[in-house]
C-alpha cells in the first residue's frame, strides 16, 4: 500500500523539527491522537465481523434445526452490519482503504499525492461528512426524542441507538480526515511529522499462504516508475 | 439549468479522476450541485437513503461473502487445487494454463474475491509455467482472466450488488449465472487448447517421466481430496440458494463458517489469521457501503435535478430512431470503456442505477441484462491501464515480467470475453433457462 505517510521520508524532509517545534509538537500529538482513536474503534469493530457471521449462522441453525427465529436476533443482523461499515469507515480511511481512481494518483510523487489529499479533505471530505453529520443528526435526535424501537414484536427497542451511528461513523471519518489533511499539509511544506506509518504487520508469505493485503480489491503496486 | 444534470456528472467524471477516495467525491460533488439546484432542504432526504442501506438485509451478504472468501484464501486450498489440477491435466499441451482456468473458476465458485485469487495463483502458476517454457504473455493472461471469473460465477459480490440496484432477486441471478460462466470458461479452455495447437512452443506439456508416479488410484485419490472441500462448500452454499433452503445471506454465513472450519481442519487456523480475516473484511465492508452512501447523495442530486429524464429521453430518443438493440449496443459500449478507468464498485453505484431502470423499460429481460452487465464489469477488471486483475499480477509476479507482458497477455482474453458478452446478449435463454426450471416460472 503506497501510503503518503509512509513517503514522507523520501520526500525533502530530513526530520528537522526544531525551528517549528511547538506548531509540529501539537499537530502531531492530534494526529496521533486521531490515529490512534481510529485504529482501536477498528480493532472493535473488525471483532463484529466475526460476530456477525455468527449470529447469522446460529440463526439459521436454529430455524432449520428447531424450526424457531426470534424477530430480535434478525434484527440483530443488520443492526451488526450497520454498525460494521459506519463505525469502521474512519479506520479504513486510516489505512487509506477507500477506493481511489489512481489511473493519475499512482503516478504521482509523494507531494503531488499529498496536494490531492490535503485539497480533497478540504473541498469533498470536510463539506461531505459536515453535509452527513449535520443532516443525520436531525434523524437520529427525532428517534432518540420519540425514544424509538422496533416496530416489531420482540424486536430491539434501541433504533435511535442504531441511527446515530451515522453521525458518529461520519465524525470518525471527519476526524480521520482531518488528520490526513494535517500530515498532508506537512508532507507539502517538506517536514517529517514523525509518525510511524499505520501498516500493520500483515501475515506474509510466512506459513505459506501468500498474503491477502486489507484491501483485496484495491491493489497498489509500485510500478510507477516503470511506466 | 436543464442541463446541470450533465454538467454535474461531467464535473463528477473530471474529479474522480484526481484520484481522491470516490466516495468523498460523490459527498462533494452532489452538495455543491444539490446547494445550486435546490439548497441545504433537501439534504434531509440524504439519512433516510442512508437507512435502506442499513436496513438492508440482502446486502449484509456482502460482508459474509466477504469473510468466507478471505478466510478460504488462507485455508491453503488454492494452493492444493493448482498443484493437483496440473498434475491432471499436465499432460496435455496448454494443460498447465487450462488447469489454471479449471482452478480459476472453482475457486470463483467457493470464493469469487478477484484480488486474493490472481495473487495466490500469480504467485504460484506463474512461475511453474515459465519454468515449464510457457510463452510470457500466455502465463500471465490466462491468470489474470481466470482470476476474475468469480466475479461472475455464483456467488459473487457483484451479483449480489448488482441485483439490489436492479430489482431482481439475487437467488436468481446466482443462478442466471451458472451456464454464462460455464460458457466463458470453455471459451478460456477454447482458446488455450486452440493456440498451443497453432503455436506448440508457447505452450509446451509436462515431460512424462514427471507425471509417471502420479497415476491411477494415487492421482484419484489426491484429485479427490484436493477437490473435496470447494465441492463440499459449492454444494453447501449454492445448493442451499438454489433449493431455496437458504436466503444467500444465510447461504453466506453458513460458507463464512464453513470456510474457517476448512482452515481449521488444514491447521493453518490461528488468532493471527483470524484478526488479519476480520481486519480485511471490515475494510472491504466499509469500502463498498460508504461508497454507496455517496452514491446516494449522487444519485439523489442526480435524480432531483432531472438527470434521469435527461438520460431517457436521449436514450429513448434513439431507441426511437433505431431500436433497443442499439441503445443495449451503446449502453454495453459505455460500460466496457468506463471499465478501463473505474472499477466495477464506482460502474455498480454510479451508472447502473442510471442506466438499468430505462434499460428495463424498453423490456428487456431483468436478469438478464443484470448479468450482461456483470460480464462487461468482469472484463474491467481485465482492461489496461485500470485492471485491478493485472495490477495485482503485476504485484506478484518475477520481475523479468514487465507490464507490457502483461498488456500484451490479455488481450485475447478481453476478446473472448467480448465474444462471451456476444453469446449472452443472442443466446438470452442461457441466462433464464436455469431459473425457470427450478423456481418453475
Amino acid at each position: 500500500m503506497v501510503s503518503y505517510k509512509s513517503e514522507t521520508a523520501s520526500g525533502a524532509s530530513d526530520g528537522d523539527d526544531t525551528e517549528s517545534g511547538v506548531g509540529m509538537t501539537f499537530f502531531r500529538t492530534i494526529c496521533r491522537w486521531i490515529d490512534t482513536l481510529n485504529k482501536w474503534v477498528g480493532r472493535g469493530v473488525s471483532w463484529v465481523t466475526f460476530l456477525v457471521v455468527l449470529v447469522v449462522f446460529v440463526d439459521v441453525v436454529m430455524r432449520y434445526a428447531f424450526n424457531i427465529s426470534f424477530v430480535f436476533v434478525q434484527e440483530l443482523e443488520w443492526h451488526l452490519f450497520a454498525f460494521i461499515f459506519l463505525m469502521g469507515a474512519g479506520n479504513t480511511l486510516l489505512k487509506d482503504g477507500h477506493v481511489r481512481v489512481d489511473i493519475i494518483y499512482q503516478r504521482l510523487g509523494p507531494r503531488g499525492q499529498a496536494w490531492i489529499n490535503l485539497l480533497g479533505v478540504l473541498l469533498f471530505l470536510i463539506p461531505g461528512c459536515y453535509l452527513i453529520i449535520v443532516t443525520s443528526s436531525k434523524f437520529t435526535i427525532t428517534a432518540f426524542q420519540t425514544m424509538e424501537g422496533s416496530p416489531d414484536p420482540g424486536g430491539i427497542p434501541y433504533r435511535y441507538i442504531i441511527k446515530s451511528t451515522i453521525p458518529i461513523g461520519f465524525i470518525l471519518i471527519l476526524l480521520q480526515g482531518i488528520s490526513m489533511g494535517i500530515k498532508s499539509f506537512f508532507t507539502i511544506i517538506g517536514k517529517d511529522l514523525g509518525l510511524e506509518t499505520q501498516k500493520e504487520g500483515k501475515i506474509t508469505e510466512e506459513d505459506g499462504v501468500p498474503a491477502t493485503d486489507t484491501d483485496t480489491l484495491k491493489p497498489k503496486l509500485d510500478d510507477r516508475e516503470e511506466r | 439549468m436543464e442541463y446541470l444534470p450533465a454538467w454535474m456528472f461531467l464535473a463528477l467524471t473530471i474529479l474522480l479522476m484526481a484520484g481522491f477516495p470516490v466516495t468523498f467525491t460523490l459527498l462533494g460533488t452532489s452538495l455543491c450541485f444539490g446547494l445550486i439546484g435546490f439548497g441545504w432542504g433537501f439534504f434531509n432526504l440524504l439519512p433516510l437513503r442512508i437507512w435502506g442501506v442499513m436496513t438492508n438485509v440482502t446486502l449484509l451478504a456482502v460482508p459474509l461473502f466477504v469473510f468466507m472468501g478471505v478466510m478460504l484464501e488462507r485455508s491453503g486450498l488454492a494452493e492444493e487445487l493448482l498443484d493437483t489440477m496440473g498434475l491432471l491435466f499436465g499432460r496435455v499441451r496448454g494443460g498447465l494454463a487450462v488447469s489454471v482456468v479449471v482452478v480459476g473458476a472453482l475457486l470463483g465458485a467457493s470464493t469469487g474475491i478477484v484480488g486474493a485469487t490472481v495473487v495466490t495463483m500469480g504467485l504460484l502458476a506463474v512461475p511453474t509455467m515459465l519454468k515449464r517454457g510457457y510463452q510470457k504473455e500466455l502465463a500471465t493472461g490466462t491468470v489474470s482472466a481466470s482470476g476474475t471469473l468469480g466475479q461472475i460465477i455464483p456467488p459473487s459480490i457483484v451479483l449480489v450488488l448488482i441485483g439490489d440496484i436492479v430489482g431482481v432477486s439475487v437467488g436468481d441471478l446466482f443462478m442466471g449465472a451458472v451456464f454464462p460462466g460455464f460458457v466463458l470458461v470453455g471459451l478460456y479452455i477454447l482458446y488455450i487448447l486452440g493456440i498451443s495447437l497453432l503455436k506448440p512452443e508457447w505452450a509446451p506439456p509436462i515431460p512424462r517421466a514427471e507425471l509417471a508416479e502420479f497415476t491411477g488410484w494415487t492421482l484419484f485419490l489426491r484429485v479427490m481430496r484436493a477437490l473435496f472441500p470447494p465441492l463440499f462448500l459449492m454444494v453447501a452454499v449454492l445448493g442451499s440458494i438454489f433449493f431455496g433452503v437458504a436466503s444467500p445471506t444465510e447461504a453466506a454465513a453458513v460458507g463464512a463458517v464453513g470456510a474457517t472450519i476448512l482452515t481449521i481442519a488444514n491447521r493453518k487456523f490461528s488468532l493471527r489469521i483470524l484478526q488479519d480475516v476480520m481486519d480485511s473484511t471490515m475494510q472491504l465492508t466499509c469500502m463498498v457501503f460508504i461508497i454507496l452512501v455517496g452514491a446516494a447523495a449522487f444519485g439523489l442530486v442526480f435524480r432531483g435535478l432531472g438527470g434521469d429524464e435527461l438520460v431517457r429521453e436521449f436514450l429513448g430518443g434513439i431507441a426511437e430512431n433505431h431500436s433497443k438493440w442499439v441503445v443495449l449496443a451503446i449502453v454495453m459500449g459505455i460500460i466496457f470503456v468506463i471499465g478501463f478507468f473505474l472499477d466495477f464498485i464506482e460502474i455498480t453505484f454510479i451508472h447502473v442505477p442510471v442506466l438499468a431502470p430505462i434499460m428495463l423499460e424498453f423490456g428487456f429481460d431483468p436478469a438478464w441484462f443484470c448479468i450482461l452487465i456483470a460480464v462487461n464489469l468482469q472484463t474491467s477488471f481485465m482492461t489496461p491501464p485500470f485492471g485491478f486483475s493485472l495490477f495485482y499480477l503485476k504485484a506478484v509476479t518475477p520481475p523479468e515480467i514487465s507490464t507490457g507482458d502483461i498488456y500484451r497477455g490479455i488481450i485475447p482474453f478481453v476478446l473472448v470475453q467480448l465474444i462471451g458478452l456476444l453469446i449472452v446478449v443472442f443466446f438470452p435463454v442461457l441466462v433464464t433457462w436455469l431459473p425457470e426450471v427450478v423456481f418453475g416460472r
